[in-house]
């Protein structure tokens, strides 16, 4: 079967550089040539490799051979725990939302013992204690704790 | 000038604060190593944000220890249970994993480690040879000559790093593009910056490297769950049959090593595909009943590719210092730090910063010889690292992602800019799209564009037919021509 995600991706590529082309049409010369470079061989190339797929031969989609339901399951936890752990920094920042991201992957997903992920959360809160307040870095407050 | 040069590089390297560096990199790299699924690439992306504010020669001796001992500690999951700890080992599991099941692990994994050691000081060796070789022509270079050369790197790695060379080189045009984000050079005109006051500045390297190449291996290592369920590992007896293997397969050693060196030099082929020519080659040279015992436990199977996988790291490293070409991913990544420590590679590193390419070279050498030292005294301990449950690693990926890119440039939308990049690469790496590419072009593509600004108003259009960048117009179209083939081949 023909892989849909590498058509839709190579049509957001010619979608991309022919943004830039017509862009870059409005600025002057010093400006725009490079971007105008770019844009033109990106769309030429986004053309080419959506061409590609669509013409060229039936072949299993990438990468899909070998890949089990419980991978997939594996990966939708995986982008679910990612997404926790920047929304929990980006709401309430480093200092808390980390390690209570920490303390909740191994309680809930890894399913590690209490002493275990409550001492994975003391290590990482221990680190960021040591970074702003040792280390000088400005770390971010959150959207939520931010005066 | 060489001389002086090498003179302070050794003053300088044998200092507490660079043997500390050589010391940290060697640890952080045993355990990226051992451990299935923690690259050399995702090592040195995570160090990236801690070593912005150190002196080059301190963070390149970590960052080039961490290459070094993934490379040689990757052997043990390879031997364990028929998985590379990282790409670079993927050949020596052929006959690895089959010495381990036979009960020959300890002679197996002795012979990989002291000749990784040779193959790496050899690669290091060759690395310091070419660095004088490589200087007057470096040093002659202009910008029409620099423009080409930024150019033929994006062509090289895009065209050769990956199975489709077309997307490849799509990726590598998105990373120029990616580059031109921000004001324009010559008349500060905003571009492709939405009204956001936050790409002023362009984007940053740090966040863009994270997501790109951090983010999906966290994805990947949740795949991968528990890789291995044995417990026990059967070491079996034979240290010093594995050094007498070495000895008897001296020539061989050598001639893998060269093949790394050769495989690393030419931008990407990489340790990887060096590691199978070099096993290839073994096979081939090979006669009688002992061809039969390739891929059922043949030391010489392990030997080839562990000699050439080591050696290709200082291969890697002579484009990249003298032209500012990356081989490969590992080097696309070093690439970056040269960017985040401030210094260019290209006529600097072969000029003025001369001594700190020595330094890399003699790190180099260090880094092999004690790995290999490291990974003989503690082969035990740290074949258990290779059991450890990747998931429970996650956490601690995702806390060094999220501090690193942050850190880098303080500012929340950096951690978006993370996200979306990490959105990115995970879609290109499903798709098998080299990720290098995009990266490269990236960094290469600033410096493209000035050069180019230069030499339109120096020489016109003319620049092209100069000498160097009319043999660098050749090259494109061999490099066209070689993918072209290969693409009809794959087909």
């Amino acid at each position: 079967m023909r892989d849909l995600r590498e058509v839709a991706l190579g049509s957001a590529a010619a979608a991309l550089f022919a943004g830039v082309v017509l862009t870059a049409l409005r600025w002057e010369p010093e400006t725009a040539t490079f971007p105008m470079l770019i844009g033109v061989t990106g769309l030429g190339l986004a053309v080419w490799s959506v061409a590609g797929d669509l013409l060229g031969k039936r072949t299993a989609r990438s990468q899909d051979r070998g890949t089990s339901a419980e991978d997939t399951t594996r990966a939708r936890a995986a982008f679910v725990w990612i997404a926790v752990f920047f929304a929990l920094v980006l709401s309430v920042g480093f200092q808390w939302g980390l390690p209570v991201a920490v303390l909740a992957y191994y309680r809930l997903e890894a399913r590690t013992g209490r002493v275990g992920a409550v001492a994975a959360a003391l290590v990482s809160a221990a680190f960021l204690y040591v970074a702003v307040h040792f280390l000088y870095l400005p770390l971010y407050a959150g959207v939520l704790m931010e005066p | 000038m060489a001389l002086e040069a090498f003179h302070e590089a050794v003053g300088i390297t044998f200092t507490l604060p660079v043997l500390g560096g050589v010391l940290l990199g060697l640890l952080i790299g045993l355990v990226f190593g051992a451990a299935p699924g923690l690259t050399a690439v995702l090592g040195i992306v995570l160090l990236l944000p801690f070593v912005w504010n150190l002196s080059p020669f301190v963070a390149f001796a970590i960052m080039l220890s961490l290459v070094s001992a993934v490379h040689t500690s990757n052997t043990f999951p390879a031997f364990f249970f028929n998985v590379p700890g990282s790409p670079s080992a993927a050949a020596t599991i052929l006959d690895g994993y089959p010495m381990a099941r036979n009960g020959d692990a300890a002679r197996g994994l002795t012979a990989a480690f002291v000749v990784s050691a040779v193959g790496g000081v050899i690669g290091a060796l060759v690395l310091l040879a070419a660095l004088p070789a490589l200087q007057p022509v470096v040093l002659a270079f202009a910008a029409p000559e620099r423009f080409m050369l930024a150019v033929l790197g994006i062509l090289m790695i895009s065209f050769l790093s990956g199975a489709k060379p077309v997307k490849g080189l799509l990726a590598g045009t998105m990373g120029l593009w990616l580059g031109a984000v921000g004001q324009d050079p010559q008349l500060g005109v905003p571009r492709f910056t939405f009204g956001a006051d936050y790409l002023l500045d362009g984007l940053h390297t740090v966040p863009i490297i994270m997501g790109l190449f951090a983010l999906p291996e966290v994805v990947s290592l949740a795949m991968r769950g528990r890789i291995a369920e044995r417990t026990h590992v059967d070491m079996g007896e034979g240290f010093r049959p594995g050094i007498r293997a070495c000895v008897a397969n001296r020539w061989l050693v050598v001639r893998s090593a060269v093949v790394g060196v050769v495989g690393g030099a030419i931008p990407g082929i990489g340790g990887t595909a060096a590691a199978f020519y070099a096993y290839g080659m073994a096979v081939q040279g090979a006669e009688g009943a002992r061809r039969e015992g390739f891929g059922k436990g043949e030391i010489r199977g392990v030997i080839a590719p562990e000699s050439a996988n080591n050696a290709s790291a200082g291969g890697e490293l002579v484009p990249l210092l003298a032209f500012g070409v990356p081989g490969g991913a590992t080097s696309a990544i070093l690439l970056a730090a040269f960017l985040v420590l401030g210094v260019n590679p290209g006529p600097e590193m072969l000029g003025e910063k001369l001594s700190l390419s020595f330094s890399m070279v003699i790190v180099l050498m260090l880094s092999n010889l004690l790995a290999t030292a490291v990974c003989i005294a503690v082969t035990r301990p740290a074949a258990r690292i290779a059991f450890l449950r990747s998931n429970l690693l996650i956490p601690g990926l995702l806390l060094f992602v999220l501090f690193g890119s942050y850190v880098a440039y303080p500012h929340p939308y950096t951690l978006v800019v993370t996200l979306l990049f990490g959105g990115l690469g995970y879609l290109m790496m499903r798709l098998d799209w080299a990720r290098a590419p995009l990266l490269v072009g990236f960094i290469l593509g600033p410096l493209a564009e000035n050069n180019l600004a230069i030499s339109l108003s120096s020489y016109g259009a003319a620049f092209l037919t100069r000498p160097i960048p009319l043999a660098a117009v050749a090259v494109m179209l061999l490099v066209v021509f070689v993918a072209v083939r290969r693409g009809a081949r794959g087909a």
